[in-house]
């Protein structure tokens, strides 16, 4: 009882004072013995809430160690009752010309729920927004749902959905800020409105999604955009290969923007390496006559390697060309020391180097995350 | 097959880098807003509606031109000086956000990803042109 309660504090210090989004690990998929990221959380897209296997593998497979269940296992919640959340600060040093800055900010307080039966629940996540300066906006005015909906899902694979969520795209990279995130609408509270179904099974899975923009301008940020989206993936080579293609038509009063991609990830037991990438094109034009058509490139590409149980080292470049006629493009390098000493517990650490054209004003971003769950 | 087709096509897209000068763009307010500005300021964290860091928003063509320049979209400049001026047109050098952009003597902006030289150069055009809503 003390631990619920010491937790439940800590929760409510959190939540005092965060922001941040939830999201998966992609290199989790394949190479953990989960083909996809559904069978680790409840969502059919993977992130947020875990289910009983993922919380399992929480604390045997990827951290050998501690119970990954709800409060540890103190507690266990009635039947229709799911519940989860992240709590994720931040300690950060940036190296830019002509200051060097430390933070220590908050990144994430969310709080998951699914009420509901076998196949139909309500999944909800709620959290605080915030940012890593000063001042604040006052507690309620921070809260905010970057998720509610009404999900069916059926023992065959198959699922349909309604409410606010992002579509199914692309790697789903925890990383908000990564440019295949950021600049191609799923940056974080971004999340449109919207109906998707789709499918997951064993080897490939799809998913259709036709969204519109969220009612009040004071839900989120980004394109007011409606549209659709479509995410295909197959998996093969005993499931350590996956490709995926993917379809984005967005319109806003602003203009439209038509975005293709490409995913894949590879798996090579024998080295432990995981190789992800993702690129993705846009077609970009304006309304009244605000400016010529264009294209667009987001794109990433990355390594981790797992070093042990507990351990995962990565490293990814990532490039945003925001009209490709130019020879203008912001690049990034970044490291990642991911370590997991026990179930509920993370902490990470990520270097990144951001510059335009020749890095002749780069940014050095070090960030260490301090993340658990509940 | 198929991802053939996809990587050809990015291989053809990338193929076409650098074929364009940046002046060929069109130094307009509305693209630029759209463009620009949009996408890489108006995010959650910092110059949305939502969050409005430092008093500013940035979300809305309209609204990030009222607060850059002090003027009103389609209305006559006012001789007030406005409480604001980020943006002082005919003079890019004598501007805020251009300072802010390029990192000099000042915070950069956006903080973790700096525009491309290409994208700073078109709104130091902008200005120089007398920054117009356009």
């Amino acid at each position: 009882m003390r631990l619920i309660l010491a937790t439940l504090v800590v929760f409510a210090v959190a939540a005092w004072l965060a922001p941040g989004s939830a999201s998966a690990y992609p290199q989790f998929q394949l190479s953990l013995g989960a083909e996809r990221c559904s069978t680790c959380h409840i969502s059919p897209g993977g992130g947020g809430l875990l289910n009983a296997y993922g919380r399992d593998e929480a604390g045997t497979t990827i951290s050998d160690g501690g119970d990954g269940r709800l409060l540890h296992g103190l507690w266990e919640p009635p039947a229709w009752l799911e519940l989860g959340g992240d709590v994720r600060g931040a300690i950060a040093g940036k190296a830019r010309t002509p200051q060097t800055e430390v933070l220590a900010f908050p990144m994430q307080m969310d709080v998951y729920a699914r009420l509901g039966g076998e196949r139909l629940a309500a999944m909800i996540t709620v959290g605080l927004r915030g940012g890593a300066r000063d001042p604040q906006p006052p507690l309620l005015e921070r809260l905010v749902s970057r998720e509610h909906y009404l999900l069916y899902q059926r023992e065959s694979g198959s699922y349909v959905r309604a409410g606010r969520f992002f579509p199914v795209l692309g790697l789903r990279l925890a990383d908000h800020t990564a440019y295949v995130r950021r600049y191609l609408g799923a940056n974080t509270l971004e999340e449109p409105y919207g109906i998707a179904g789709g499918y997951v099974g064993e080897s490939w899975e799809a998913h259709l999604s036709a969204f519109v923009p969220r009612p009040i301008d004071f839900l989120g940020a980004g394109l007011q955009e409606r549209g659709a989206a479509a995410y295909v993936e197959k998996r093969w080579l005993d499931d350590t290969a996956a490709f995926g293609a993917q379809l984005r038509v967005g319109t806003a009063s602003t203009g439209a923007r038509v975005t293709a991609g490409i995913v894949g990830k590879r798996w090579f037991p024998d080295a432990g390496v995981m190789l992800l990438g993702e690129l993705n094109l846009v077609r970009r034009s304006l309304a009244d006559d605000a400016g010529p058509t264009h294209y667009q490139l987001a794109a990433y590409g990355g390594a981790q390697k797992r070093i042990g149980t507990r351990w995962w080292a990565g490293a990814a470049v990532q490039r945003w060309q925001p009209d490709l006629r130019l020879g203008t493009s912001t690049d990034a390098v970044q490291v990642d020391l991911q370590y997991f000493p026990r179930a509920h517990f993370e902490l990470h650490l990520l270097t990144r180097l951001a510059g335009a054209g020749d890095f002749e004003r780069p940014g050095l971003l070090s960030l260490l995350q301090v993340h658990y769950y509940l | 097959m198929g991802s053939r087709v996809w990587i050809g096509g990015a291989l053809l897209a990338a193929s076409t880098i650098g074929c364009l000068d940046s002046e060929a763009r069109p130094a307009r307010w509305s693209y630029i807003h759209a463009t620009i500005i949009q996408p890489a300021c108006a995010t959650a964290g910092c110059h949305s509606t939502l969050t409005a860091a430092a008093g500013v928003t940035l979300a809305s063509r309209e609204g990030a031109y009222t607060i850059l320049t002090g003027r009103i979209c389609g209305e006559p400049p006012s001789a007030v000086t406005p409480p604001r001026n980020y943006v002082t047109p005919y003079a890019s050098e004598a501007s805020q956000l251009y300072y802010q952009l390029v990192g000099e003597r000042i915070d950069v902006m956006p903080p973790d990803n700096p525009l491309p030289a290409g994208e700073i150069e078109l709104v130091a055009r902008w200005i120089d042109d007398g920054a117009a809503c356009d």
